[in-house]
C-alpha cells in the first residue's frame, strides 16, 4: 500500500504544467503558492507571474469605484511592478477578501457593505481577469446572511463566510456554500448561547470571520470578528461606543468537515481573525491571531486526541493595540508573519515549536499595514495597506499601496512599490497569485 | 492493488461481524483520513446542482442516455480516461470505486440500489471495446454486488455538454510542436447522484476515503426510507 500522504491532498488537480504541484511526498515542505490557500487549489510552485489586488473604491480617487487590479511580477518583465490591467465593477461595496474555485479558473470577491459577489474569470487570459457573473442574491439565498467574507475553495464548491446578519446586522452569522457556477447550496449558522447546534463548548457568540479546512482530520476551522453595524462605522466613533466595543467575536468554532456540524465552540477573546492550518502532514494545529487582545493563539489536538486552544504568544505590546490582523505561515510551518495594522509593521514568528513561537524579526513596512502574501518557498513577500474604508488611517497616514519584498532568511529587502492612491486606483486590500502557465502545457 | 488486497482479505476474515460493523472492519482509520467516519444519517446532504444529462455510448456502442444509463439508482460517476497514468488522478477514483463494489459485496441495500458509472473523456480513444475491456474481470462465481457501467460518449462535441454540466475541468495537453500527446490535464471529481438526477456531494483528493463515500450512500438511502420512497 503507498504511504497514504502519496494520495496527494495537495495535488487536488492532476496538472503537469512547471509550476504546478503534481504529487507532495511523504514528508518534506509542503508546496504551495500563498501558503494560505485551499489545499484543493492548483499550486504555484515557482515564479508567480501576476498579483489580483482586490480594491476598494475611494471617494476622490480615480472612478471611486472597487475594482480588481492586476499587477505584472515577472523579473525582467518590462511592465514589471506596474499595474496592467484593472476591471472596476461600478460603486462601493466595501470590497475585502476573495478566492479562487478549487480549479482555480475563477476567482470570487465579496463586498461587506452590500452582500454583492463578483466573479472574474482569471484563466482565458490570467494576465487580464474579465468580470463574467455577478451575485446579488446573497442574503436571500442563505436565509438572512449579510457581508459575504472569506471564499474557501472546496471540491466543486465555494464555501463563504458572512460576517453579520439581515435580521439586526450585528455579528450573528454563518458559512454559505455555492456551486463553483454560482449556485446556492447549503447555510451552516455558527452556534450561538441560544442554539449550540450540538457543539459543545462555552461562550458561543454565533460569530463568525475566517475559514480554513484540515481534510486530513475532517475538520474546519471558523473564527469572529464583528457585524455589518460595526465595520460600516467609522473607526474613532467605534472605539468611543462603549456598547459597540462589546460587539466582538470571543471564539474559534471546530467543525466537522464532511458533516458541516458544529463540534466544538473555543473561548479566544478580543476577535480572533485569520486563521492558518500547519502543513506537515503530522502537524494537527493552527494558529489565530486575536486584534483586540494582540494575542497568538494556538488550536490544537492534544495527545488524547482533543482539540484545544491556548494563547501561546503575545504580539507586540497589548497595551499600545498593535491590532494584528493578517497572518501568513511558511510552507515548512517554521514561521508566520504577523502584520500589525497600527504601527504598519510585519512582524516575523519563530513557530518552529508551535507552543512557544517568538518574534525574531520586524520591519515597519508603512504607516498602516493589513495584508500580507508569500510565494510557497517563501522568499517574496507582498504587503498591503487598507483594513475597511471607516478604519483606514486619516490624512497623511492614509497610505495605499502595494509593497513587494524578498525574504532572504535574515531581512527583507524592497524591491518596488505601487502607491495606489497615485495610480488612482483605491485602498488596497487582498491579494491572491496568477500564472500563465497554471492553463497550459 | 494493494489496498484492495487489503479490503478483500478484512473482507474475507471479518464476514461473520461484518454485517454488523462492515465500515470499521473494512476500511480502517488510516494517516490520510485519521478521523472516525461520520454515521450515516446523522447529518444532511444538501442539493448541489442538478445532474447533467447527454448522449453516451455504452460498452455494447448502444446510445443512451447518461441519465438512463443510470439505471432509476443512485449514482456514484467518476470521469475518467483510461491512459491516465497518474496515481492520484483516474487509478485512484477507479481504485476507490472498486472499494464500494466489494464492499457492497456484504451489503444488500447498497448493491441492490447503487450503480458506479465510469465515464470516459476521451471519446478518440476510449472507445466501447476500450470500455469493455477496462471493465475488470467478472468473478468466476456470480456475487451479488453493486451494477457498473463504463460509458463513453460519441463525439467530443456529445462530450462537451456533460463536461460544462458536471463543472468536470478537462484540458488536453500538446507537446512544442502542438499536437496532442494523449494526455490531459483534468480535475479529479467524483460525483454522489441521488435518483432524482441530484448532484448530492462531489468528492475530490482528500475526500475519497471509501467510508465518506459509503456514509453518503446510506444517508440517502436513509433519506429515501424517511421520505417512502422505497
Amino acid at each position: 500500500m503507498r504511504h497514504p500522504m502519496s494520495r496527494g491532498l495537495l495535488a487536488a488537480f492532476v496538472f503537469a504544467g512547471a509550476v504546478a504541484v503534481t504529487a507532495a511526498g511523504p514528508i518534506g515542505p509542503a508546496r504551495a503558492d500563498e501558503t494560505c490557500q485551499s489545499p484543493y487549489l492548483p499550486k504555484i510552485t515557482g515564479q508567480e507571474e501576476f498579483l489580483y489586488v482586490w480594491t476598494l473604491g475611494m471617494e476622490g480617487v480615480g472612478d471611486q469605484s472597487d475594482k480588481l487590479v492586476t499587477i505584472d511580477v515577472r523579473p525582467g518583465s518590462a511592465t514589471y511592478g506596474k499595474v496592467i490591467a484593472k476591471v472596476s465593477v461600478g460603486g462601493r461595496h466595501e470590497a475585502h477578501h476573495a478566492g479562487f474555485t478549487d480549479d482555480r479558473r475563477f476567482f470570487w470577491a465579496g463586498g461587506l457593505d452590500d452582500s454583492m459577489i463578483f466573479i472574474f474569470d482569471v484563466h482565458s487570459d490570467p494576465s487580464r481577469p474579465k468580470l463574467v457573473k455577478t451575485i446579488d442574491t446573497f442574503v436571500k439565498d442563505s436565509g438572512g446572511v449579510v457581508g459575504p467574507h472569506t471564499f474557501y475553495a472546496l471540491p466543486g464548491r465555494m464555501m463563504i463566510t458572512g460576517l453579520s446578519n439581515a435580521n439586526d446586522h450585528g455579528g450573528k452569522s454563518a458559512l454559505v456554500e455555492y456551486t463553483n457556477d454560482g449556485l446556492f447550496v447549503a447555510t451552516h449558522w455558527v452556534p450561538d448561547g441560544k442554539d449550540m447546534r450540538g457543539a459543545t463548548g462555552n461562550g458561543a457568540d454565533g460569530y463568525n470571520y475566517d475559514v480554513r479546512v484540515l481534510p486530513r482530520k475532517n475538520v474546519m476551522l471558523s473564527s469572529s470578528f464583528t457585524g455589518w453595524s460595526n465595520y460600516m462605522m467609522d473607526f474613532g466613533k467605534m472605539l468611543a461606543d462603549e456598547a459597540a466595543m462589546k460587539r466582538f467575536g470571543q471564539t474559534v468554532t471546530l467543525w466537522n468537515l464532511h458533516t458541516r456540524q458544529p463540534r466544538k465552540v473555543f473561548t479566544v477573546p478580543g476577535a480572533p481573525l485569520e486563521i492558518r492550518w500547519a502543513w506537515g502532514p503530522n502537524h494537527n494545529y493552527a494558529f489565530t491571531t486575536a486584534a483586540l487582545t494582540s494575542k497568538l493563539w494556538l488550536i490544537y489536538e492534544d495527545d488524547a486526541g482533543q482539540w484545544q486552544a491556548k494563547a501561546v504568544a503575545d504580539i507586540g505590546d497589548p497595551a499600545k493595540i498593535p491590532l494584528p490582523v493578517d497572518i501568513s505561515i511558511s510552507s515548512d510551518d517554521r514561521h508566520l508573519w504577523i502584520d500589525t495594522f497600527m504601527d504598519g509593521t510585519a512582524r516575523l514568528f519563530d513557530i518552529s515549536d508551535p507552543h512557544n513561537p517568538k518574534e525574531v524579526y520586524q520591519k515597519k513596512i508603512g504607516a498602516q499595514l493589513n495584508m500580507v502574501s508569500q510565494s510557497w518557498d517563501g522568499k517574496r513577500l507582498y504587503f498591503t495597506s487598507s483594513l475597511l474604508a471607516n478604519w483606514d488611517k486619516q490624512g497623511n497616514d492614509n497610505e495605499q499601496f502595494l509593497k513587494a519584498y524578498t525574504w532572504d532568511g535574515k531581512q527583507l529587502t524592497h524591491k518596488f512599490t505601487v502607491d495606489f492612491r497615485k495610480e488612482n486606483l483605491g485602498r488596497s486590500h487582498i491579494m491572491r497569485f496568477g500564472a500563465r502557465s497554471l492553463y497550459s502545457g | 492493488m494493494g489496498r484492495h488486497g487489503a479490503l478483500l482479505v478484512a473482507a474475507a476474515l471479518t464476514s461473520a461481524t461484518a454485517a454488523a460493523s462492515p465500515l470499521d472492519v473494512a476500511f480502517p482509520r488510516t494517516d490520510a483520513f485519521d478521523f472516525e467516519a461520520p454515521a450515516a444519517g446523522t447529518y444532511a446532504l444538501p442539493v448541489i446542482r442538478p445532474a447533467a444529462d447527454g448522449t453516451v455510448l455504452d460498452e455494447q456502442g448502444r446510445r443512451v442516455t447518461l441519465h438512463d444509463a443510470m439505471d432509476g439508482k443512485l449514482v456514484l460517476l467518476s470521469f475518467i480516461y483510461t491512459r491516465c497514468a497518474d496515481p492520484d488522478g483516474c487509478p485512484l477514483a477507479t481504485a476507490v470505486l472498486y472499494d464500494i463494489l466489494f464492499f457492497s459485496e456484504q451489503d444488500r441495500a447498497i448493491a441492490d440500489n447503487l450503480r458506479l458509472v465510469s465515464l470516459s473523456f476521451d471519446p478518440g480513444h476510449d472507445t466501447p471495446e476500450i470500455m469493455a475491456g477496462f471493465r475488470g474481470a467478472e468473478p468466476k462465481t456470480p456475487v451479488h454486488r453493486c451494477d457498473w457501467a463504463y460509458l463513453t460518449t460519441p463525439s467530443e462535441a456529445a462530450l462537451r455538454p456533460l463536461l460544462d454540466g458536471y463543472d468536470q475541468v478537462v484540458r488536453k495537453r500538446y507537446d512544442d510542436a502542438g499536437r496532442f500527446r494523449g494526455m490531459f490535464a483534468h480535475q479529479l471529481r467524483v460525483y454522489l447522484i441521488d435518483r432524482h438526477k441530484r448532484v448530492r456531494n462531489i468528492y475530490g483528493l482528500g475526500f475519497l476515503d471509501p467510508r465518506l463515500l459509503i456514509a453518503d450512500v446510506r444517508t440517502l438511502l436513509m433519506e429515501e426510507q424517511r421520505q417512502g420512497r422505497r
